[in-house]
């Protein structure tokens, strides 16, 4: 166990050692939030209300949705199409643990490094900008949204594992991950609020793993849902992590298989 | 300069046999930019179907922003993105001696070198929605306006690099600029959006210390609502300057370069 968080401080290590690269780093993920606040501003002072939210409630939205994404999509996992690719799997494979034990530590990581930041970022934020938050005070919906997000973190992984086992097949990861870079936050409620989306769309899009990994938890936040679409939805997530674990398994043994560590 | 152009006939040639090799990357290129299309135009829609304007701005006339940001996004990344990316190798290799060696000039060899040749149908795709979009406005417009908007286009490209070629020249001292893609997203994150969508003192920052408004906006603004002379004066401006700029800070941080044999 101790190993695995030494991958951990060694990532966190890595992340802090290239100054530079770290402050451009966090600009653009403070400049990155402004600019969707700033959209949400202006079309919320256009509009008293958006598809049923207040000023209020889209503000908040927006800021716990920040927070969220940084926690749950901070990952990487990109680095596993490379490191098939270029041979390097064969030292890992090697090595005294569990190759997606690995991922998960640097992951953990790479969230801790995130979350840190963007709790200190978003406080200095709001107190600059003053927006009108709402803050939840029941104890059981903030239990759930931090199990809630727990499940997504999972989620989060296996998609991005998956994708980057893509690597045993095909030299050229990034263009499947980059899909996954725009259509995650979009489908995940990182953009705005789904139930925006006509109900065919909403209910499609139900059934999609991307949902639970920041609208729901934001959702549940929010207070905005009903304890039988909580359990619905958790339901459903778990029935994605079990689903998710096992194509995971699935091709990974057969990608070991095609292994021939070419980069070597 | 006929040097010159015949010199970029060959890279773009190079470019083009060398990455016809993967046929893959061209079509996974080409939905990437299809993706971004399909969210934007559902998000706009999504967005302006309870409202008919934003600060300003309606649907069409913000679809044509999006579209030319992208278009300025996709030549870029054609001409310039495999080039200034691997500035900080050359000079953490040592490698940047081989370049300052040749007998061309070393800005143009550094920053044209590589065509990402698989930008090429990205760039048709965004003129193409420009132009659709454009329609939608049913803003009448001159065949001067049309060419003076191409000049303009042009500008924000020179812009766009001017910037991203300052940031890369940094590797002279820096040695690793592991956050180069973060860079360019951070420089043209808040470039989707005109700039009256945000508020002071983000407002001042996106449109004169990153000329995001001048780059963007500006262009945007000329077609389809009209943008008074001072302000297109002022945008070519910043473009010479940025270019001018630029090309004195590189060949500064050349001079400060220690190649690997010493």
């Amino acid at each position: 166990m101790k190993k695995y968080w030494e991958v951990v401080r060694i990532t966190l290590w890595e992340i802090g050692t290239y100054r530079f690269n770290f402050v451009m780093w966090r600009l653009r993920v403070v400049l990155q939030f402004l600019t969707i606040y700033f959209l949400w501003l202006a079309v919320s002072n256009a509009q008293q209300q958006i598809f049923g939210y207040s000023q209020q409630l889209i503000l908040t939205y927006v800021l716990v949705t920040a927070f969220v994404s940084s926690l749950v999509l901070a990952t990487r996992t990109q680095e596993i199409g490379a490191n098939i690719n270029t041979g390097d799997l064969s030292l890992f494979l090697l090595r005294p643990f569990n190759y997606f034990l690995y991922w998960f530590a640097r992951d953990m990581g790479d969230k801790a490094a995130n979350i840190g930041f963007v709790i200190v970022e978003l406080f200095v934020l709001y107190l600059i900008l003053k927006p009108p938050v709402f803050l939840q005070t029941d104890v059981v919906l903030l239990l759930v949204t931090i199990i809630t997000i727990g499940i997504a973190i999972f989620l989060n992984f296996y998609v991005g594992c998956l994708l980057g086992l893509i690597g045993f097949w095909s030299p050229e990861v990034w263009a499947p991950r980059f899909l996954y870079y725009v259509l995650v936050p979009f489908l995940g409620g990182a953009v705005f609020p789904l139930d925006i989306f006509p109900h065919v769309m909403q209910q499609i899009l139900t059934a999609l793993p991307f949902t639970y990994m920041i609208y729901f938890p934001v959702k549940i936040y929010l207070g905005t849902l009903s304890n039988a679409q909580i359990i619905l939805g958790l339901s459903i997530a778990s029935l994605w992590i079990l689903v998710l674990h096992t194509a995971l398994h699935i091709v990974w043994h057969k990608g070991l298989k095609n292994y021939s560590a070419q980069g070597r | 300069m006929r040097r010159y152009l015949k010199l970029y006939y060959h890279f773009f040639l190079v470019s083009f046999l060398q990455r016809m090799e993967y046929r893959f990357d061209f079509i996974a290129n080409f939905l990437r930019s299809v993706g971004w299309i399909i969210v934007a135009v559902i998000s706009f829609n999504v967005i302006f179907s309870q409202t008919k304007t934003i600060a300003g701005w309606n649907k069409e006339e913000i679809l044509v922003l999006f579209s030319i940001f992208m278009l300025v996004d996709e030549a870029w990344r054609v001409l310039f993105s495999a080039n200034l990316i691997r500035i900080s190798d050359y000079v953490r290799l040592g490698e940047f001696d081989n370049i300052l060696l040749k007998p061309v000039s070393t800005q143009f060899l550094v920053s044209l070198k590589e065509v990402f040749i698989f930008g090429l149908p990205n760039i048709l795709l965004a003129f193409g929605l420009i132009i659709f979009f454009f329609n939608q406005t049913h803003v009448i417009a001159s065949v001067f306006t049309y060419l003076l908007g191409m000049v303009f286009l042009i500008n924000s490209i020179v812009i766009l690099y001017s910037i991203m070629l300052m940031v890369v020249t940094l590797t002279f001292w820096i040695i690793q600029l592991r956050a180069f893609w973060d860079i360019y997203d951070l420089v043209t994150d808040g470039a989707r959006y005109p700039v009256t969508f945000y508020q002071e003192p983000v407002r001042f920052l996106f449109t004169f210390l990153l000329p995001l408004g001048v780059a963007f906006t500006f262009p945007a603004q000329f077609l389809v609502k009209g943008l008074p002379w001072q302000m297109l004066v002022l945008s070519f401006g910043v473009g010479i300057f940025l270019f001018i700029l630029s090309h004195k800070f590189f060949y500064f941080g050349i001079k400060h370069y220690n190649s690997a044999s010493g």
